[in-house]
């Protein structure tokens, strides 16, 4: 019985964008910058990539990227690779713009999962007193 | 421990509402705070409803 409920629980995990597990297994830990944002951080490089410090590169990128938190950067094969640091709540706030979706998405699937939850505990139990209901040996009217 | 109240429901019931006190304590976001209160209130009326309604069955029988 108990078996038929478990699956709910990550249910609960995936629904909460905000909750860290979530976060440690959707957030990529190394990215190559899109073509767009490459052109822009080797405009503002002002010298060809491959010729600018590590340091120079990192605070390039930073200054393109902004706000994101850019952990590393570094360039090779013909790509910049980024390490982006923890989206904060603040970070994700000034990406999508205040009140994201993704939060507003999360509490309404919490809700959306406590409620499913709570109708699957009910359930149970009147299918379980239904049950015991039905073993009740049949009663004959005396006269 | 009463017997006969390690059901399902009360794992469901309590395993559910410990994920959701989790998310209370660690997230920053007020919504996701109150929405996790508000199913854990949920979680708990419906197990207390499940407990009445085997206790009622159980005293039919």
């Amino acid at each position: 019985m108990a078996g038929r409920l478990v699956p709910l629980l990550p249910v609960l995990l995936l629904l909460a964008p905000g909750c860290e597990l979530t976060r440690a297994v959707f957030d990529p830990a190394a990215i190559a910058l899109p073509p767009e944002e490459s052109a822009a951080v080797a405009a503002e490089l002002g010298m060809p990539p491959g010729e600018a410090t590590e340091e120079h590169v990192l605070a390039t990128v930073r200054k393109v990227l902004a706000p994101l938190p850019v952990d590393s950067a570094r360039y090779a094969d013909g790509e910049f690779h980024v390490v982006l640091g923890a989206l904060d709540d603040q970070v994700l706030d000034a990406v999508t713009g205040s009140g994201s979706a993704i939060t507003t998405g999360g509490w309404i699937g919490i809700l959306i999962a406590g409620v499913s939850t709570s109708a699957g505990i009910v359930a149970l139990a009147m299918k379980k007193a239904s049950l015991v209901r039905r073993s009740r040996p049949a009663t004959r009217k005396t006269p | 421990m009463k017997p006969g109240l390690r059901t399902s429901e009360f794992y469901a019931s309590q395993g559910t509402a410990g994920g959701l006190f989790t998310l209370v304590l660690t997230e920053s976001d007020w919504r996701v705070k109150a929405a996790a209160l508000i199913a854990i209130g949920l979680v708990q009326a419906a197990y207390a409803l499940s407990r009445g309604i085997e206790k009622a069955a159980g005293e039919e029988k």
